[in-house]
């Protein structure tokens, strides 16, 4: 009996052990410090990123051209700086970042948003946010700012310069990273409410999912953004030339844009993009990486002929024939009610609940641009 | 105790009523300090202009009068100040010059007085010779509604008066010529432009914008956007005429393509043809069709009284507005009028008269004609000038298409236009239906519809219909790149309200309702159906059409574009309109039809 009173003491020792370690570390996770930055950082960064004192004339901030209301995009076919010079592309949705393995279209060298963030800010050709050469007078700015006092410190405790370019880079990070879009009516489709999709969308999400078709070997996964088409060596393949574009019939792309052969300079990668996520097509047109299609119907026609031909101007050029493309884009034959029917499923991944998340809006309840200090 | 307590009390009381921040003027109306501050809210920050200081210093001594309404600071003539005076004397005309509960007085001005036209006399009862009547239109500034009244000079009262709430009337010159000169003067202007801009470079200062984020938002404030053009941007300065200042300053590029040079013709001024188009309607009887055309000071061509064969089709049919949105997050761009340059001053004037052309068939058959009218900015197609057609077809067989065109250059390569139709069928008991696929779906009551890349038409492309109970009517086929126009699709908002005989939603001419930049339904049209929509079963119905149409400068894609191009060493120019609008077919014409 002694034996059992003894063992039973030891079993309720290393309970009541295990149970306070539990409760010390659950404790710790909740209320870490690394977690109670985090929050702080986020906010900060949701401020940063819809200040326009982020730009040389106070005229841009990221969200400008990364508007909620949009997906995150703006609307342009391509967007324009703070002096309203043209940027070389459409704009790119910010949301579900962490499913990306690239950060831009085109330039295979980016692997987060603080890589990326230094091209809207410092680029000079064209200047985005302008803030190449005026780095000190941003930085004053808002530093003069009462708010972004207690900010930046809670949210960087313990930092000698509190203010640097590199901090305000590292909140916004973080303020991008946490956009979360996933409650379209096909997310809930998928989660068993068979009524979230219409009967045009059903018909339109099997002929996505075809054999027919074959989107999905390129938009798949979550994010509708990974490919699954490998090259000869097994490597899965993350760019792809659609033919949009054949100038001169010799494969190239307008110099303003030209794709991943910008960053490598391999003729093989003229005109190769990133696949783009299919989520909140509904607000995030135009489309493709110049915005040069106005609708998704113009877009599936392009897939349909397995490439764009464009008879006049100086962009002149038959992209179904551009050597370049990849040999998986060639073509299908679609009835004028399928093409509606996958229009229709591809306009179900839009997830209306992120765009009016109050918390991925502007913080700012007065223009931030005329407060005074 | 009880003493002190009541002696407490009468105190407190007294404090109260001599710190209610109400005084009595020399008149002995009553307004209030906060009031009277609030309708000039933020004038301070611009104190510095004598200009301002000189204005605020009249609109204040304007507010304490009996009659505290500004007065058009436009030269007028003797017979428009006559309607002006009438016109303030009418009760009705005036019921929102001041607050109802408290009697306060809200900032009211008189923006213009414009000779009447037959179009402004729908809602008026016995004979009234034209040539003595004249329409008064005000603004309320704080409240951002306008009246206009129509007065009989000779008979020395008000013929009718309208409200509309969340609308502008024309800017007058004084006005434009103000903001003009705030933009100028304004050192973020000037920064932003390098120098100070010359008073004579402003463009477009007489049209209305919007700007995200200031109390110009969604034309909540009355704001224009006086524009200058410098290497292949415009520079907008964007200025609140409610408060007197400049709210902000935004770029757009102009694009690169061709020199733009302005095509030096004549605009319409000639007096006859004013008095041949813009004061009376022109009869027109063709091919069946019959019906009578005017051109309105701010709804551009109007049709009215349209027949086929005898039979009433429409009511009337105008272009109310165009809404040009040169950014969705930003908000900015304007809400353009076309329109008879001596009856308004709509930016965007008619340019000639109205023509008349023959339409044909692939086979070069005639098939019936169209009424044209083009309406353009002097210098078009430079940058910031606009060029607009106004088109309605009429085919032999008792189609007609109501359509008009934007044709550039603007101020911006990446903008999207927005024209508003207002469409007034004339049978007196329609139903209104669409098209889902299978079945013809009836609406119940008012409402409006997108139409989208999903939208499913019949087979020959009709999407909704607007029939009697007998099946007589039309069917809508709407623009979807299927009139071998150049259009590509018109994207278009539909809203459809009842017509209503006792109130004017719009048959007479009608302000601008709507702002520049929304992307949504709310173009305007939706303030005659919210908050509560009316019954449309066996009704008078009303039909408006919001295409979107966005520019394109891409070579080889233009579209709402313009531009000069160098053609035997003479500059041409280039047109790329894109016509956009919904065309209306017989529910008695059932065949396959190819357009």
């Amino acid at each position: 009996m002694k034996k059992y009173y003894k063992q039973a003491g030891v079993i309720i020792f290393i309970a009541a052990l295990f149970l306070s370690g539990f409760f010390f570390f659950n404790k710790k996770i909740v209320d870490s410090d690394a977690g109670y930055t985090r929050e702080k950082l986020i906010l900060l960064g949701r401020y940063l990123f819809y200040d326009r004192r982020l730009s040389i004339n106070n005229t841009k901030s990221c969200a400008t051209c990364h508007n909620p209301q949009f997906a995150f995009t703006d609307g342009y076919k391509r967007s324009l700086g703070a002096f309203a010079d043209l940027h070389q592309r459409n704009t790119q949705p910010l949301f579900n970042l962490t499913y990306l393995k690239y950060l831009t279209a085109a330039d295979s060298s980016l692997h987060s948003p603080l890589q990326q963030m230094d091209n809207p800010l410092f680029n000079t050709h064209p200047a985005e946010l302008g803030i190449q050469g005026h780095e000190v007078e941003i930085l004053k700015r808002i530093a003069a700012d009462s708010l972004y006092n207690k900010m930046f410190a809670a949210a960087f405790s313990g930092e000698a310069a509190l203010f640097s370019l590199q901090n305000i880079k590292t909140a916004i990070s973080y303020f991008v990273l946490m956009l979360k879009s996933g409650n379209s009516p096909y997310d809930k489709y998928k989660n068993g409410d068979s009524s979230a999709l219409t009967v045009f969308q059903k018909k339109g999400m099997q002929l996505f999912f075809s054999s027919q078709l074959k989107c999905f070997n390129c938009h798949g996964g979550f994010n509708f953004s990974a490919p699954n088409i490998k090259n000869e060596k097994g490597d899965t393949l993350y760019y792809f030339n659609t033919g949009l574009y054949n100038i001169n019939g010799k494969g190239l792309y307008p110099l303003y844009d030209e794709g991943l052969y910008q960053h490598t300079k391999n003729i093989k990668d003229m005109g190769g993009y990133r696949v783009a996520t299919l989520r909140n097509l509904a607000f995030t047109a135009p489309y493709f990486h110049d915005g040069s299609a106005a609708s998704l119907t113009e877009v599936v026609d392009v897939y349909a002929a397995g490439g764009r031909k464009i008879v006049q101007g100086i962009n002149k050029g038959d992209g179904t024939a551009n050597p370049y493309k990849h040999t998986f884009l060639h073509g299908f034959n679609l009835a004028a009610d399928d093409k509606i029917n996958l229009i229709s499923f591809l306009l179900s991944l839009s997830d209306s609940s992120f765009v009016s998340n109050p918390q991925y809006q502007n913080p700012f309840t007065e223009d931030e641009t005329r407060k005074k200090y | 105790m009880k003493l002190f307590f009541c002696v407490f009390i009468l105190a407190i009381v007294l404090i109260i009523s001599c710190t209610n921040g109400t005084v009595n003027n020399t008149a002995g109306n009553k307004y209030d300090e906060d009031v009277l501050q609030s309708v000039i809210a933020g004038a301070d920050s611009l104190k510095t202009f004598d200009f301002i200081n000189n204005r605020i210093e009249g609109i204040k001594k304007t507010l304490q009068q009996a009659m505290p309404v500004l007065l058009c600071a436009d030269s007028l003539n003797a017979a428009q100040k006559m309607a002006e005076q009438i016109a303030l004397t009418d009760s009705a005309f005036t019921s929102n010059v001041r607050n109802t509960k408290t009697q306060l007085p809200y900032r009211n001005e008189i923006f213009g007085v414009y000779p009447a036209r037959e179009s402004d006399l729908v809602n008026t009862k016995g004979a009234n010779n034209l040539a003595d009547c004249y329409r008064v239109e005000m603004y309320n500034y704080p409240l951002n509604l306008t009246t206009i009244g129509i007065a009989n000079i000779k008979q020395q009262h008000l013929l009718a008066v309208s409200t509309m709430e969340q609308a502008q009337p024309d800017i007058p010159l004084y006005l434009k010529n103000l903001a003009i000169k705030i933009a100028v003067e304004s050192p973020e202007v000037q920064k932003a432009y390098g120098i100070k801009p010359a008073e004579k470079e402003a463009l477009m200062a007489s049209t209305k914008t919007s700007l995200n984020r200031t109390r110009c938002e969604r034309s909540r404030h009355l704001c224009v956007a006086p524009t200058f053009v410098k290497d292949g941007k415009a520079l907008w300065a964007i200025v609140d005429l409610t408060d007197y200042k400049l709210v902000g300053v935004r770029w757009t590029n102009t694009g690169t393509t061709g020199p733009a040079n302005a095509i030096t013709e004549r605009k319409l001024q000639d007096d006859k043809v004013t008095a041949c188009f813009c004061e009376k309607e022109t009869a027109l009887e063709k091919d069946d069709w019959k019906m009578n055309y005017i051109l309105t000071s701010s709804d551009g061509l109007r049709i009215a009284q349209v027949s086929f064969k005898g039979k009433p089709v429409l009511q009337s049919a105008k272009l109310v507005d165009w809404h040009v949105s040169y950014s969705g997050t930003d908000g900015f761009g304007y809400s353009d009028a076309v329109g008879c340059p001596y009856f308004s001053q709509a930016a965007v004037i008619a340019f000639e008269p109205p023509k008349l052309m023959a339409l044909k068939d692939d086979n070069n058959n005639i098939t019936g004609f169209a009424l044209e009218q083009v309406f353009r900015s002097e210098q078009w197609p430079t940058p910031c000038n606009y060029n607009y057609r106004q088109r309605f077809e009429f085919y032999k067989d008792g189609r007609f298409r109501v359509a008009a065109a934007s044709i550039g250059r603007g101020c911006g390569n990446d903008g999207t236009y927005r024209p508003v139709f207002r469409i007034a069928f004339a049978a007196e008991q329609n139903n209104f239906s669409e098209w889902d696929g299978s079945n013809w779906n009836n609406w119940q009551q008012e409402k409006w519809q997108l139409q989208q890349a999903t939208t499913v038409y019949t087979t020959e492309g009709y999407q909704y219909k607007l029939t009697d109970n007998t099946g007589a009517g039309y069917l809508m086929q709407p623009g979807n790149g299927n009139f071998k126009d150049g259009g590509r699709g018109d994207n278009a908002f539909v809203y459809i309200t009842q017509n209503k005989s006792a109130v004017d939603e719009g048959e007479a001419d009608l302000v601008t309702i709507g702002p520049c930049c929304n992307t949504d339904y709310h173009q305007g049209p939706e303030k005659f159906i919210e908050p509560a929509p009316d019954n449309i079963q066996n009704k008078k119905l009303v039909l408006w059409y919001v295409a979107q149409l966005k520019n394109d400068d891409s070579k080889g894609r233009e579209y709402c574009w313009a531009e000069s191009v160098l053609e035997n060493g003479v500059y041409v120019t280039k047109a790329y309109p894109c016509f956009a609008g919904p065309m209306f077919i017989p529910a008695s014409l059932t065949s396959k039809r190819a357009y």
